[in-house]
């Protein structure tokens, strides 16, 4: 059964197009990354499969249902999305900040129950984030930070988790803590993660598919060894790379060629 | 500084703690003015007033006591209640810390409406000044809201901005129609614009009441979704919030709140800004308990204000509003230096 569908997907921002003729299937229960360089509609189809952004032309279906014609609540129920890094004007602590992840599935005139104050704290124990749990989340440094968002998200329990760069700002320690948790979260409770990513590295070790835009236009999606090739990458980037192969894994490397190497 | 979620044990404490200090202050507020009354005859009054105690305080002193410095300050309460309460939304709704109550615009289209009123001659009409107040600020809201808004959808800055021209607009009219008025009426229109708590009545305490208890317990249903909507709007979104609804509805709840205090009260400032500060900086941004503590404490604060602006000086009452930016503006210089927002 098809998560997420998008048929022929058009959005833009004022008058600049974004993403034209957008058409994809998700899969139940993948990991799937998404790259392309800067400008080529990541966020903006994160955003447009969350609902956020309407799209123009096309739809977007979200368990075969018309996103359109959801409510925020019933969305936020199923669909999670981790910003890239987010500033608050007003200083709430890390547990309260995980906590707003309850927030879609508690009625607007009650409390947190003992329940949600379960999966607040089991979601900043999946992200190591307990020690922080009393200290305004502006004290944290960007990584920190993230981890954060993650666990915000978590704590929503959904079906369906978008992140949209959240490894930037990490350290390789805790990018790899991120994408192993991703895996479990994947494996262990069933959950669909797209995740965009600018690390093509990390892409091939830890997504079942890839998706490779361009311009605002899909220009591949598949497994790693079929997405990330030389020819794909050195088009769509237009900067020359070495791929081979990961020594254990077996997936495909990129090794990035300084401009002195490739003239 | 280290702080555990709040729960609704907290609020229930917090609120009740709030209430025993407004008893208090409005306690000590009835015993003082020109007429001092003595404490123990002016609590038998107040608790057994209706079958025992009555001998006791003298007939002038009842009222006094009754008609004149009771429904003051229950007056006095309801407003710096409506004020504060209107302060937390607006900042949150705006995520703007320098908000009031009066940004978008409603002190200036009320203070239009009242001073029309008095030049026009109508103030003797009962509820005549405050009908045109809140008439001007209610217009000016939508007119605000309408610049602000654009494709369905409201941006803060837009708003903030068409509230800050608003005002500015008004306060032109304002000075041009204070050059075309009679010096007789200059008084009471100073006396509005600085804020007066002095004409309270039965009827403007149940209009102020309905409307200060009825909104601020609408406002406290979207409690947290003001927490999500502080942390920014596509997160609200992403959190499940339908934030362009609940904005609408609370902007309109704020501004009507504000709308009543104001048209009966005239322009009190700083009790919606700095009072909602205090609290944040006491107990943290969670709305849930922000709302109640603002509430109670502004409802203090503007009896307290109220007290000294008619006892401070011997047979002169100064406008209230001279009392709140006076205490209020150095406090929250002392607070800022001390810690952040």
């Amino acid at each position: 059964m098809p998560v997420i569908e998008a048929r022929d997907v058009h959005f833009k921002y004022a008058e600049t197009p974004v993403l034209k003729k957008f058409s994809f299937v998700s899969k139940d229960n993948e990991i799937l990354g998404i790259i392309g360089p800067n400008g080529s509609g990541k966020t903006t189809l994160l955003k447009i499969i969350d609902g956020i952004c309407k799209p123009q032309r096309g739809s977007v279906l979200l368990n075969q249902n018309d996103l359109n014609k959801m409510t925020r609540t019933e969305i936020a129920r199923k669909i999670a999305f981790v910003p890239q890094d987010a500033a608050m004007v007003f200083s709430f602590t890390v547990e309260e900040v995980v906590m707003m992840g309850r927030s879609p599935h508690i009625s607007r005139f009650r409390f947190e129950s003992k329940k949600d104050a379960d999966i607040t704290r089991k979601a900043m124990k999946q992200t190591k984030i307990e020690q922080f749990a009393g200290r305004s989340i502006n004290e944290l440094s960007g990584g920190e930070r993230q981890r954060v968002f993650i666990a915000r998200a978590l704590a929503q329990e959904p079906r369906i988790m978008l992140l949209d760069e959240s490894a930037a700002f990490l350290d390789i320690n805790h990018q790899i803590s991120f994408f192993e948790l991703l895996r479990m979260l994947n494996r262990e409770e069933g959950v669909t993660v797209m995740v965009v990513t600018h690390d093509i590295n990390m892409a091939s070790l830890y997504c079942d598919r890839v998706m490779l835009l361009k311009d605002g236009m899909m220009y591949g999606i598949g497994t790693p060894h079929q997405v990330i090739t030389k020819k794909n990458i050195e088009e769509v980037y237009g900067t020359e790379v070495l791929i081979d192969s990961h020594p254990i894994e077996g997936l495909p490397r990129m090794t990035l060629l300084s401009r002195r190497l490739s003239d | 500084m280290e702080r555990t979620p709040i729960t609704l044990n907290t609020v229930i404490r917090v609120s009740f703690f709030f209430t025993l200090i407004f008893a208090g202050i409005a306690f000590f507020s009835l015993l003082l003015g020109p007429a001092s009354l003595e404490p123990v005859k002016t609590a038998k009054a107040l608790l057994f007033g209706w079958y025992e105690g009555y001998e006791k305080l003298a007939p002038e002193e009842r009222t006094i006591l009754f008609s004149i410095r009771l429904s003051r300050i229950i007056f006095a309460g309801l407003v710096g209640a409506s004020l504060s309460t209107a302060g937390v939304v607006f900042q949150a709704l705006l995520r703007n810390p320098l908000a009031e109550p009066y940004i978008l615009g409603v002190s200036g289209g009320a203070a239009v409406g009242a001073i029309l009123s008095i030049i026009l001659g109508l103030s003797v009409i009962s509820l005549a000044t405050p009908l045109l107040a809140i008439s001007g600020a209610a217009l000016t809201v939508f007119l605000v809201f309408a610049i602000g808004k654009s494709k369905g959808r409201t941006d803060s800055t837009t708003l903030l901005l068409a509230g800050v021209i608003v005002n500015a607009f008004f306060s032109a009219v304002i000075m041009f129609l204070l050059s075309l008025s009679k010096s007789s009426d200059l008084h009471s229109i100073a006396f509005w614009l600085m804020g007066d708590l002095g004409a309270a009545n039965k009827m403007k305490i149940a209009l102020i009441s309905s409307f200060s208890f009825f909104g601020t317990g609408l406002v406290y249903t979207y409690a947290r979704s003001l927490n999500l909507i502080v942390s920014g709007e596509e997160t609200a979104l992403q959190l499940g919030i339908d934030v362009e609804r609940t904005k609408t509805i609370l902007i309109i709840a704020a501004s009507a709140i504000t709308g009543f205090a104001v048209a009966f009260s005239g322009i009190i400032g700083f009790v919606g800004l700095i009072i909602p500060h205090v609290m944040r900086m006491l107990f943290g941004p969670d709305h849930r308990l922000l709302i109640p503590a603002a509430f109670f404490c502004g409802a203090s604060f503007l009896v307290a204000a109220d007290t000294v602006a008619r006892t401070v000086l011997p047979s002169v009452e100064l406008p209230v509003g001279v009392i709140t930016a006076l205490c209020g503006a150095p406090y929250f210089i002392f607070l800022l230096k001390r810690r952040s927002l």
